[in-house]
């Protein structure tokens, strides 16, 4: 007897741990468990399970248990408020605290549903971040059926019920976010994977409308570049500065934003909006973050209800998530700038091929006019010609050889970039030439930096030489006695790819912020010899090597020129 | 004073450095293409004293051709190579296999048909010079050979 009665008790746990499990795997059903409990553990007749709809501001009924219940019955909604008369588990929504109703005849808060009804227990489904997410609900025919010790059962029911939903929801973005990740990888088109990313950001966050603003470092500012609602119609056009408006200002501290409504918070300034100020129940903002810098802000916002809701906040979990998103979105858009320059690598060749090719022509056709133009002039110098035609010959020889001048360049321009690859150890051409040019600017110190391993990346040495030399030379031009240049490099990994990272930073008087877009730029040069095109020609080398340059200085603080390439592991050998 | 072949593709650019090279007494002929350069330097008799050849016009080396040819016919022929941009690879290449000089078309400020003119005297010269040399040798060893061939 004994063992068949331990094997029955085995046997009733397991399907007991069944249970368990299978609630947790559907929620719903957990929670028509733990009403029905509820209804057990405390004696009371009747019970409902309401949620918080936070778009309506309302209560709604998900379940009910004890008899009676009519579809009608089932389908009531209440306004969540402490005003009276709109159902105590409205009240219990709005307080966030449980609430025992000894006699209903008395009770400001009670809305009669039952006419059986005496005393009611409602406590509230507390989820994460103390938020209220709906209420619990017991009712008895009898005054007085619930105290204290019945409010502990029930509430210690509830928090049960609300872990369950919360689990559920985490589940839910788990999934969404897993999904989002594979989309994000296989959307071809940068438009479309921003598109998603909105209405995925809404859905999941239950807002009434996200916006993505990205920066444009053409033009220094954050241009939205994808909305759902109201500000599609302005998608590439409206934009902020850094540090403008709540949105400016996350992307310049790169920190999140998360406020109750916007109204009165100084960082707001209204520019762009999706909805009016007083319509907005909350707003949260944060950065996207690339592989060194702030690359967008993604915003997402919640409408009120009704004037007089109460605000429907984003939680912490909900800013994780917003971060998650964003953090997905950045990786996504390194991929897309990582392809492009690939991309931009093999067509460089192709145009520089037909660059070469157009100016050979041109120049084959400029010879000869030259020498036609001479034996003109030769043959007008024998009639008496006018000092105005004279001059006219002689500026048209100027502009013929300011032609070739032209030509030249831009014959340097796409000489640097054909390129002879090879293995080259970046790291002793940088030490050599640093050696070198500390020699050749004895008033200049230069500092060196390098990783203890050598570091190599597939170049023409040549060329490669030729830029780092420019820069250099560029950074003495503008020194004084006395000053530093500092050389550094090290190795990084960015999208899964190594990476070498030269920086060459001086204490020189440092880019102006207004031509800081222009240095790279053919034929711009603030030196007064030359035509300018050294930094391009560095920039059109570094590209055609498939990295990048830029200039992350402060204007009075010196330059500070950044090169990236693509590293490989050392050549073989190769340490000699 | 000169025989001299001026080859280019660019018409142009063959009559402008004709009527310079004409200002100084030369004889100018014209060719507008490697093939025509080749006939022409095949059938010239006396062989041309300097032959000017544009690098690239069929092809990338029909400079090279040109001077293939000329030096088959003369070996003392001097070739000069005009280049333009992206073909002075080339032109090093004709050097080395015997062409006198090169000459980049496009310098800026530089006035390249007087330099032209300069190097055809150059040329001249130093043709004038290998001549006179080979003229003592083979005086040398065969009088009457030699007499018989500058004649020719």
């Amino acid at each position: 007897m004994a063992t068949q009665q331990r094997t029955e008790e085995r046997i009733a746990h397991e399907s007991h741990l069944y249970r368990l499990w299978s609630a947790i795997s559907e929620p719903e059903t957990l929670l028509r468990a733990i009403l029905e409990e509820s209804l057990e553990a405390v004696g009371a007749t009747r019970g409902t399970i309401s949620l918080v709809d936070y778009r309506t501001g309302e209560l709604v009924t998900k379940f009910v248990a004890g008899l009676g219940w009519s579809e009608e019955k089932q389908e009531l909604r209440f306004k969540i408020t402490d005003e009276p008369g709109n159902s105590i588990s409205s009240y219990v929504a709005y307080t966030g605290l449980p609430y025992i109703c000894p006699d209903v005849t008395n009770d400001p808060h009670y809305y009669p549903i039952f006419p059986d009804t005496r005393s009611e227990l409602a406590v509230p489904l507390i989820g994460r971040g103390g938020r209220v997410l709906g209420v619990l609900n017991v009712e008895s025919e009898r005054t007085n059926a619930f105290g204290e010790n019945e409010a502990r059962v029930l509430s210690s029911l509830a928090s049960i019920a609300a872990f369950a939903l919360s689990l559920a929801a985490h589940q839910t973005r788990e999934k969404a976010l897993i999904e989002l990740g594979k989309e994000l990888a296989a959307t071809p088109d940068i438009d479309t994977l921003l598109e998603r990313v909105t209405e995925i950001a809404a859905k999941l966050l239950d807002a009434d409308d996200c916006s993505l603003f990205l920066l444009d470092k053409s033009i220094n500012r954050l241009v939205l570049r994808a909305s759902r609602g109201l500000l599609r119609s302005l998608v590439g056009k409206a934009t902020y500065r850094l540090g403008e408006g709540l949105t400016g200002w996350v992307a310049l501290h790169n920190k999140p934003a998360r406020l109750n409504g916007v109204v009165g918070d100084p960082r707001w300034k209204g520019l762009y909006l999706e909805l009016k100020p007083e319509e907005i129940s909350a707003f949260m903002a944060v950065p996207v973050r690339g592989r060194r810098e702030v690359v967008g802000v993604l915003r997402v916002l919640r409408k009120k209800a009704n004037p007089s809701a109460p605000h429907y906040l984003f939680s912490e979990e909900d800013e994780e998530l917003l971060f998650t998103l964003a953090s997905q979105l950045g990786a996504a858009l390194e991929r897309e700038e990582l392809q492009r320059r690939l991309f931009t690598m093999q067509h460089i060749a192709t145009i520089g091929e037909l660059a070469a090719r157009t100016a050979h022509m041109i120049g084959n056709k400029v010879f000869a006019m030259k020498g036609a133009l001479k034996e003109l002039s030769l043959q007008l110098s024998n009639l008496s010609l006018p000092e105005s035609a004279q001059r006219l010959l002689t500026s048209v020889e100027r502009a013929l050889y300011e032609v070739e001048t032209l030509l030249q360049d831009l014959r340097d321009f796409v000489k640097a970039t054909q390129l002879n690859l090879q293995p080259v150890c970046l790291s002793e051409m940088v030490e050599e030439l640093v050696r070198e040019y500390s020699q050749e600017f004895p008033h200049i110190s230069f500092e060196l930096q390098l990783d203890e391993q050598p570091i190599w990346v597939k170049g023409d040495p040549e060329k490669l030489k030729n830029a780092i030399s420019e820069l250099i030379e560029n950074s003495v031009h503008f020194l004084k006695e006395g000053d530093k240049i500092s050389v550094r490099l090290t190795k990084s990994t960015w999208v899964g790819q190594k990476h070498a990272r030269l920086i060459i930073r001086d204490t020189g008087p440092g880019v102006p912020d207004k031509l800081k877009e222009q240095i790279f730029q053919p034929f711009f040069t603030t030196r007064a010899k030359g035509m300018g095109l050294g930094l391009a020609i560095v920039k059109g080398i570094v590209e055609a090597h498939g990295g990048t340059i830029e200039e992350r200085g402060r204007e009075g603080e010196g330059a500070m020129f950044i090169i990236t390439l693509p590293a490989i592991e050392p050549a073989q050998g190769g340490e000699s | 004073m000169g025989r001299i072949l001026v080859v280019d593709d660019e018409e142009l650019a063959r009559e402008a450095i004709k009527l310079r090279l004409e200002r100084d007494g030369h004889q100018v002929d014209t060719a507008a293409s490697e093939a025509e350069a080749i006939e022409k330097i095949r059938t010239a008799n006396p062989p041309y004293d300097v032959v000017i050849t544009d690098m690239v016009m069929e092809s990338e080396n029909s400079g090279l051709e040109v001077l293939k040819a000329a030096l088959l016919r003369d070996v003392l022929t001097e070739v000069i190579i005009l280049t333009a941009y992206g073909s002075v690879a080339n032109a090093v290449e004709c050097l080395k296999r015997g062409a006198y000089d090169y000459l980049e078309k496009n310098i800026p400020g530089v006035d390249v048909y007087d330099l032209l003119a300069l190097k055809v005297e150059r040329a001249m010269e130093h043709r004038a010079e290998s001549l006179g040399l080979l003229k003592r040798l083979q005086a040398y060893q065969q009088p009457a050979a030699v007499q018989e061939e500058s004649r020719d």
